[in-house]
């Protein structure tokens, strides 16, 4: 198996997998913007049958369809960037390579571009549905006056070895994906490329528009979304699909008070209205 | 060279002759041989009895091969026709002896030897078979094979059957009747024949010290050894103990018991009794199906890539879609889909895929009557019937799973065609519902591993060497 091959089927088994199915992500090492655009994951040489099943189950959520198209390059560097947009986190990294690193997630997901396609965007929403749930067990070892913290990680073993005899607590914190950057100094930036990969998706964005942060933000795909007529029966699907469509609504008006107006009145407003009146 | 049309080896004794056919019978076959065998005792004019064997001398190469034995047994090895016999060629003249002058004696032999001239008188004729029955076997612990032929007491033979077949030991018996050798009693003398063809290590007490039971190795066809014992010939070389001659048992100190042939084996499973009880077999009650085997319905993702929307259920707040949509959709679909209004919503239910009517929540059927979300499948997958009964569901009744848990019967008879149903008011109707159990996806969280010295290392921008 080439190296590509070989990256390509690390990034399904430990990061698209998961994701899509549930379980523990594991993100592999940074890939980077050059060895992202470089695999192929359209090769086909990477078993994705589960996957491929777990993708239709959620496409079929706002879609009847038979099948799912397999992952395609779009998909593929969306992921990439996930992956990097993750690991920015690692505790093995200094505040000079994590930039670097949120940097290139940038850069990838610069060249995944919006989707292009209704149906492009629903497959999208079948890989990327559950990336608002992602979690992180964040693990503080508190020491006297010091604390520790492991994002995501498991201490070193000679931290926690004997507490009681060293006055030391470990306490285990479960954070949301929006709270991720919440101690790290690069918080604004990555949630900046966070709302971007969740623009790339348009149907998760919407379907967790109430989200904390990063705030929702009508993007022009967003709007291209709810102006063309099968993709707006999608958006109002994911949207009705949301577990607070309420609080939904809520964060979709308020997000259209930045567009401009023509476009708040003609597209944007008719959709909350739409999405309303089905939810009530 | 002189060789005659028979072959005679002169013993002293009958143990000489004994220890001959021993050693000529352990490296010789005797299927040709034996028959032509003729054994005297013969007597000499200073009345010394002495025994010979002869036989057909058929080449110099048997009467090489017998020379051999013969000296061994301190024999003399002598060929002739009828009556003078010479003696048979040695190293000394390679190419035979010959008389100079015949005896003039009317004996009836007349042995022509190098160092003597003897003419003996027949006094009689030994039977060859006979002869070998009456050889004793030596006592000789060694084990040869596993096959073992038991001869058991009337009194042991039925328990011996129980255990052979409790045992699950392959065997097969004959019972025998012999002449009485006692004037008591008239009744013929019974045995149990066991025919073993391996007996376990495990089962060695029945090889020597299981009283009423006696165990014999088989060297030949039609010939056993007593257990513990040897015979000083190699039986097998003899033809009498081959197929369609009788069966001799050697026993190690008693005289040979010799079975006619004719006898028959019966496999000993055919005669383990049968009980029959009394009464008509019992019948199992029954009883109500254990908890521990009951298994819940769940649905689960569906790998089949044919999936038909042939039903949907439009939720209460989605009915007015509906009644826009209306105004677009086909004749056919308005005529030949049929729905059910309930107080949560309507149930629709086609006979084409319902791909246009993209409202609410597509269902597949699994099953007539039965539908699962799009993409389910239902497990276990029983039998509709069966699924009914346990649904208990009604005749007209077509069933619905949804995704959440919750499964509901709507009843047939009251569903109308949904032209009918959007010109005309129609009732609503509330249905139950049930729980069952749904797959809980697992929840997706990030773990992040140490990445070692220079973490980014093969992370480059595109532009960058």
């Amino acid at each position: 198996m080439s190296a590509n091959a070989t990256l390509v089927a690390s990034v399904v088994e430990r990061v698209v997998t998961p994701l899509v199915v549930g379980g523990t992500l594991r993100p592999v090492k940074p890939i980077g913007e050059a060895r992202a655009l470089g695999a192929n994951v359209e090769r086909g040489e990477v078993e994705t049958a589960d996957l491929d099943v777990a993708r239709a189950d959620a496409a079929r959520r706002l879609a009847p369809i038979n099948g799912l198209a397999p992952l395609g390059r779009g998909e593929w560097l969306l992921a990439c960037a996930l992956n990097d947009l993750l690991q920015v986190h690692n505790s093995s990294l200094d505040d000079e390579d994590a930039a670097r690193l949120l940097s290139l997630a940038d850069r990838t997901l610069s060249h995944a571009g919006p989707p292009s396609t209704a149906s492009d965007a629903l497959v999208r929403f079948a890989t990327f549905r559950r990336l608002p749930e992602l979690v992180r067990d964040d693990i503080d070892v508190i020491s006297g006056t010091s604390t520790r913290t492991f994002r995501g990680g498991v201490p070193p073993r000679r931290l926690v070895v004997m507490p009681e005899l060293r006055g030391v607590r470990v306490a285990t914190r479960r954070v949301p994906l929006g709270r991720f950057a919440d101690d790290h100094d690069g918080k604004g930036p990555w949630l900046q490329v966070l709302g971007r990969l969740l623009a790339a998706t348009p149907l998760v964005d919407v379907f967790s528009a109430a989200r904390v942060a990063p705030r929702f933000v009508w993007s022009g795909t967003a709007v291209a979304m709810v102006a063309v007529a099968p993709a707006r029966s999608l958006m109002l699907r994911a949207a009705r699909g949301a577990s607070d469509v309420g609080a939904t609504l809520g964060a979709l008006r308020s997000a259209a008070e930045n567009l401009q107006e023509s476009v708040k009145a003609e597209l944007v407003l008719p959709f909350i209205d739409d999405l309303a009146t089905l939810s009530t | 060279m002189v060789l005659g049309a028979r072959g005679l080896v002169l013993f002293a004794s009958l143990d000489r002759l004994a220890t001959f056919l021993a050693a000529y019978s352990a490296g010789h076959g005797l299927a040709a041989l034996a028959p032509t065998f003729r054994i005297h005792v013969l007597r000499s004019p200073l009345n010394v009895s002495e025994i010979s064997l002869s036989f057909d001398a058929g080449s110099s190469d048997r009467m090489d091969s017998i020379a051999d034995a013969a000296k061994l047994a301190g024999g003399l090895l002598f060929t002739g026709t009828a009556r003078h016999f010479v003696e048979y060629r040695s190293a000394a003249a390679p190419f035979g002896w010959d008389a100079v002058d015949l005896a003039a004696e009317p004996a009836a032999l007349v042995l022509y030897h190098s160092t003597f001239e003897q003419p003996y008188a027949v006094e009689r004729e030994v039977e060859v078979r006979r002869f070998v029955l009456r050889l004793e076997p030596r006592p000789d612990p060694a084990l040869r094979g596993a096959a073992r032929l038991l001869l058991a007491e009337p009194g042991v033979g039925p328990a011996l059957v129980r255990t052979l077949v409790r045992s699950s030991i392959e065997a097969r018996v004959a019972v025998l009747d012999f002449p009485t050798s006692s004037d008591v009693v008239p009744e013929p003398d019974r045995k149990w024949l066991f025919e073993v063809p391996e007996l376990p290590e495990r089962m060695r007490i029945f090889r020597s010290s299981l009283p009423g039971v006696a165990s014999f190795v088989p060297v030949a066809p039609r010939a056993a050894v007593e257990e513990g014992f040897s015979h000083p010939l190699t039986l097998e070389s003899f033809p009498f103990f081959h197929a369609g001659a009788p069966l001799v048992l050697f026993w190690g100190r008693r005289t040979p018991l010799e079975i006619a042939p004719g006898f028959s084996f019966t496999d000993v499973r055919a005669l383990v009794r049968i009980a029959v009880g009394e009464g008509r077999p019992r019948a199992a009650t029954r009883a109500s199906i254990p908890e521990s085997l009951r298994a819940t319905l769940r649905l689960v993702s569906s790998r089949r890539s044919n999936s038909r929307p042939t039903a949907a259920f439009i939720p209460t707040s989605e009915l007015p879609l509906l009644r826009l949509l209306a105004y677009v959709l086909d004749r056919t679909t308005l005529t030949t889909t049929r729905v059910f209004f309930a107080s949560d919503g309507a149930y629709l239910i086609a006979e084409r895929p319902l791909t246009s009517i993209p409202l609410g929540s597509w269902f597949e059927a699994c099953a007539p009557a039965i539908f699962v979300p799009l993409g389910k499948d239902l497990v276990p997958r029983v039998s509709p019937e069966t699924l009914a009964t346990a649904l208990g569901a009604e005749a007209n009744g077509v069933t619905f799973f949804f995704p959440e848990g919750r499964v509901v019967s709507v009843d047939r008879a009251h569903a109308v065609t949904l032209d009918a149903a959007l010109v005309e008011g129609v009732s609503w109707a509330s249905v139950p519902g049930r729980d069952f159990d749904v797959e809980v996806p697992l929840w997706p969280s990030v773990r992040l591993e140490p990445l070692g010295l220079r973490p980014l290392s093969r992370a480059r921008a595109k532009d960058s060497s």
